[in-house]
């Protein structure tokens, strides 16, 4: 196994609100290895951006608070960095595309312009001329044409799918080692999310950086990632390689959110939602988070009295973590997404 | 709203030729590109045929470009304009435009009335100092003194608010409580104590010496900054939390770079209508000061000090009154104007333009 890039151990994140203190990562361990893509998978309000705007000191401090954890990335733990290390840190070595294009450009400066930021940034006295250089061929690297002429142009002038190009092309602008991509496609419609996931995979080719893919969505999951983690109010739940875990999910909740995905093969009259709603992060349930709306817990006591820790799963096929106390129960279970698809029988 | 040209129709003279080859393939039966050809035609394509393609061209135009065309169209901000100009170019040029000197004194007509004979169009005081030069020179001062308070205050404000609005916490409470502490104090008060004590006469920098209506200027932007420091902390209140600053910062900007670079230019346009508000207000305290005699000190005409020096003599010779009275009207009148078609000009919200 070679080192990985970014090693995160025992993650906690708090909010102080109101109505108490919100947990919204609770000891996340995790590792990304390099040129790999990792995904992470969650309801809203799981803490899978929470987690990764953390290290980076991106969340608003207060009310949030890094309570435990260290983050390891080249070698430095970025939890303990001054705000000035940090920041050369951020969109040098590591890089995020936000969700938003429409938002996240800034309407007033000239796309030339925030992409030469970024380069300056990190590289103060690079020559103008050298900034326009690297800035045009940075935009037609992420398929814009006439990139001399698209370089010189604002913001409005841009479509959805040439602006999220646009955010790529300023995220691998300093080659960063890992590219944090926070919901890339969300915003956009289908058929610029194919566009982009394509611009994407050029932007890892052409910086060889290890990507953290955070998203909702499975589909873009089962396309992008090499691996998968499966975040349930604030915690790992499920671990492993992409194939293990469409093909023999271990934990209910995986089972859960694909089997409220609509399927074309087979004519369905009901999609099948996961009971119930995600737990309040202030007072979370007692014992597995998810017991709750669980179909295989069906009021064990075991479930609600002891949390299940994240242990090794063996379904025969690669690393496979899963907190689950009764995952040897969903043994062949598989998903509707892998082929063949079927999954009739475990669910109740 | 954006220029729409549209190329000429295809097949038309000066249009681009019919070529019907692409719509006779479905699309991805075309035929393959020879090797060794750039398969991305996409930047091979030139201008002209991008526009044929989808049959607009668009005119890419920033911010300000938008700006500054919906303020040419504004026709009382444009005539208030000129008219400005106009005022401020005669003052610039009072030595070449004005018959006398401002404390020149003609005997042969003393308390002349307004009349072309001898050049004395706003007539002459009591003195048979001509009036138009005293104006002229008169509105030289109070322009001095507005532009100065505009620009200092602007940048003292912009800058207070700018930093509190983004870095928020108690640096924000210290710079808001201090904002309050002037805006509590009684203006007029502190003017009239501030400009009797201060004294009078040129300050001097030991470079470089200041002529004495700065000291009032000093005193009106110490006062005036407050509005636009409020402004600018609420408009800085609200892009702090836009994603393009939290992406700004994920690509590692620094907090100085995103206040000027990322969110000021997002402020521009409040700052500068308050900027121009400031301008016509401190024309008009600077001209009340003058008037109770704590502004600016004879012989320097000021538009205040003629209308103060007129004043007793009201009853019979109107014109030391009226004159500097309705420059000054006219002066802050077109600022005000301009004002407000700026307001609506940097609005982008603002689509339609008023008068």
């Amino acid at each position: 196994m070679p080192e990985p890039v970014l090693s995160i151990r025992d993650l906690a994140v708090h909010f102080a609100t109101d109505d108490g203190v919100v947990k919204a990562v609770d000891g996340l361990t995790y590792d990304v290895y390099p040129g790999e893509t990792l995904g992470i998978v969650g309801e809203s309000g799981s803490g899978k951006s929470v987690s990764t705007m953390s290290i980076l000191g991106l969340i608003p401090t207060p009310p949030g608070k890094i309570v435990s954890g260290e983050a390891m990335f080249q070698g430095r733990d970025l939890l303990k960095l001054s705000k000035k290390e940090l920041r050369k840190v951020r969109g040098n070595q590591m890089a995020i595309i936000f969700q938003d294009p429409m938002t996240s450009l800034n309407p007033v400066l000239k796309i030339g312009f925030q992409l030469g930021e970024t380069i300056k940034a990190h590289h103060p006295g690079t020559k103008d001329s050298e900034i326009k250089k690297r800035g045009i061929q940075l935009l037609s690297t992420v398929g814009i044409p006439q990139p001399e002429r698209r370089f010189e142009q604002y913001p409005h002038e841009f479509s959805g799918g040439m602006r999220q190009r646009a955010m790529i092309a300023i995220a691998i602008a300093n080659q960063p080692s890992l590219l944090i991509a926070d919901e890339p496609t969300t915003a956009l419609d289908v058929t610029i999310q194919a566009q982009i996931l394509e611009v994407l995979k050029t932007a890892q080719d052409e910086t060889h950086a290890a990507t953290i893919l955070i998203t909702h969505d499975l589909g873009l999951i089962a396309e992008m990632a090499d691996r998968v983690i499966v975040m349930y109010a604030g915690k790992i739940v499920e671990l492993g390689d992409v194939r293990t875990i469409f093909a023999a999910p271990r934990h209910p909740y995986t089972i859960g959110l694909m089997e409220s995905l609509p399927r074309l093969t087979v004519d369905e009259d009901w999609l099948r939602p996961i009971p119930g709603q995600p737990p309040s992060l202030i007072n979370r349930p007692p014992g597995c988070p998810f017991h709750p709306r669980c179909f295989l817990s069906q009021g064990r006591v075991r479930c609600r009295e002891e949390e299940p820790p994240l242990r090794p799963i063996a379904t025969g096929m690669g690393p496979h973590l899963s907190a689950c106390h009764f995952a040897e129960e969903l043994e062949g279970a598989t998903s509707k997404l892998a082929e063949p698809t079927v999954a009739e029988g475990v669910t109740s | 709203m954006t220029e729409v040209t549209r190329p000429p129709e295809p097949g038309t003279p000066g249009g681009p030729s019919v070529d019907l080859r692409d719509s006779l393939y479905p699309a991805g039966m075309q035929p393959r590109p020879e090797p060794g050809m750039p398969t991305d035609l996409a930047p091979e394509l030139t201008d002209s045929a991008l526009s044929y393609e989808t049959g607009l061209e668009l005119k890419a135009r920033s911010q300000w470009a938008y700006a500054r065309s919906r303020f040419l169209r504004h026709r009382l901000a444009m005539g208030s304009f000129f008219v400005l100009t106009a005022i401020l170019l005669c003052a610039i040029f009072a030595g070449q435009i004005a018959h006398y000197p401002y404390d020149g004194i003609d005997l042969n007509h003393i308390n002349a009335k307004p009349t072309t004979a001898a050049h004395h169009y706003f007539g002459t005081d009591q003195l048979g100092r001509d009036y138009f030069t005293r104006v002229l020179y008169g509105i030289r001062t109070s322009a001095r003194v507005a532009f100065f308070v505009s620009i200092l205050s602007t940048i003292l404000g912009t800058l207070i608010g700018a930093f509190a609005g983004y870095f928020g916490g108690w640096l924000d409470n210290l710079l808001m409580r201090f904002t309050d502490l002037i805006l509590t104090l009684p203006p007029l008060a502190i003017l009239l104590v501030a400009a009797a004590r201060l004294g009078n006469g040129n300050i001097d920098f030991g470079i470089f010496s200041l002529g004495q209506e700065y000291r009032v200027a000093f005193i009106l932007a110490f006062l005036f900054w407050t509005g636009i420091a409020r402004v600018v902390r609420g408009l800085f209140l609200s892009l702090r939390e836009k994603e393009y600053v939290e992406a700004a910062k994920a690509s590692g900007s620094g907090d100085v770079r995103i206040i000027f670079r990322h969110m000021l230019p997002n402020s521009m346009g409040p700052i500068i209508v308050n900027m121009t508000l400031i301008t016509a207000g401190a024309i008009l305290t600077e001209a009340a000061l003058s008037f109770l005699g704590f502004g600016i000190k004879p012989p320097t005409p000021a538009l205040g000090k003629l209308i103060a020096e007129g004043e007793t003599q009201m009853q019979t010779q109107w014109w030391l009154v009226v004159f500097p009275g309705l420059t000054i009207v006219a002066i802050v009148m077109c600022i005000n104007f301009i004002g407000d078609g700026l307001r609506d000009a940097l609005d982008p919200t603002q689509r339609r333009i008023r008068a």
